[in-house]
């Protein structure tokens, strides 16, 4: 009924870009998520700088495993706001779940990026180190990127490292921990592999 | 039980860091991870989406019996009477079976602890990796909240 009646608005006025969210905000509480991405993309064809429906957009794209398209939205909102770490990681950590060498450079590209927007950025340094060691493994990576990759590996586990030390107090765990990052390379190109499958 | 996210599901670089800490954490206690639980953000949907198959056949590499376990949204409330899981495990031809609810056995005094939990808002205050990452002085591992959950044991 309500979904009737938001149409209704939305032909008496084209402008109305409340009724018209709320209409996917409906549709996505009904779980129709093909019906609610559909009707989003039509609304960004007329409302293209809303970056909020955006990021609704990449939720809903991500939630049916759509990394390419998710992607797409995330470049859009990153046109548009080119100093958002978060939007730069969130991107990153997107390619890096497409898997690939190429996906995966692009990756540690933005969370480096990310980085330097916001230092801070916990996540993005972990990505980085990821990334960064999914190269170093990659049978497809040049030797002197491997190389590369390796350095930078290794520089961002030590950063981690710091960190968490600074926090739990320098102790075993904390070496510990950036030892089994390490370790969990190969569960990460597993991981990857098989996500990429099933796309 | 360790919580990982409550945000995007579906991205593996966190998942991943999340699961090795967690290896690494309790490996040495002799733990092992075993099984994955996942509560949607619908109310009515209990199905499992393909990031929890994903993540549950992962761990039944390494695990035979792993458990996919789904939080039935429906019946959690303050006054917990019956078990709000649903479980279901891999079969050998690769399909998902759930377990039947008999042989689920949550006893009532767990259900007490968790209504009670439930009604002190407790959940607030639950750690999960998202907060971790955001800040990583914050506890993934929720001790002072484990200990709360023992302390209902003992009484």
């Amino acid at each position: 009924d309500a979904l009737t009646l938001y149409d209704r608005i939305i032909r008496e006025d084209e402008t109305n870009s409340t009724a018209r969210k709320r209409k996917v905000a409906v549709l996505r509480g009904q779980r129709r998520y093909t019906d609610a991405i559909k009707e989003l993309t039509e609304y960004l064809q007329k409302f293209m700088s809303d970056g909020e429906a955006w990021q609704e957009l990449v939720d809903l794209y991500l939630k049916e495993g759509d990394y390419g398209k998710a992607a797409f939205c995330m470049e859009e909102l990153l046109l548009s706001n080119p100093h958002n770490a978060i939007y730069y990681t969130r991107f990153a950590e997107i390619k890096y779940t497409q898997g690939g060498l190429e996906n995966m450079e692009t990756a540690k590209t933005y969370f480096g990026h990310a980085m330097m927007l916001n230092p801070k950025n916990v996540r993005a340094l972990f990505g980085l180190q990821l990334s960064c060691q999914q190269i170093a493994c990659s049978g497809k990576a040049t030797s002197q990127k491997k190389k590369e990759a390796h350095r930078l590996a290794e520089f961002t586990a030590q950063q981690i490292k710091q960190r968490y030390d600074r926090v739990l107090g320098a102790s075993s765990s904390s070496a510990d921990l950036v030892d089994s990052m390490y370790v969990s390379t190969m569960t990460c190109t597993d991981f990857c592999g098989s996500r990429v499958k099933v796309l | 039980a360790v919580p990982l996210f409550h945000q995007q599901l579906a991205l593996s670089p966190m998942l991943d860091v999340a699961l090795t800490q967690i290896e690494q954490r309790y490996s040495a206690q002799g733990l092992e991870i075993v099984g994955y639980y996942q509560a949607n953000e619908n109310v009515k949907d209990v199905v499992p989406d393909f990031v929890a198959k994903k993540i549950t056949e992962k761990i039944a590499e390494n695990y035979d019996s792993s458990c996919l376990v789904m939080i039935d949204n429906r019946k959690v409330c303050m006054e917990l009477s019956s078990s709000p899981l649903i479980v279901s495990q891999l079969t050998q031809d690769g399909k998902w079976k759930n377990r039947d609810n008999k042989s689920v056995i949550v006893d009532q005094s767990s259900l007490d602890t968790v209504s009670d939990l439930l009604r002190r808002r407790v959940f607030h205050e639950i750690t999960d990796f998202d907060l971790h990452f955001d800040d990583i002085t914050l506890d993934w591992a929720n001790t002072n909240l484990n200990k709360l959950m023992g302390s209902y044991a003992v009484a």
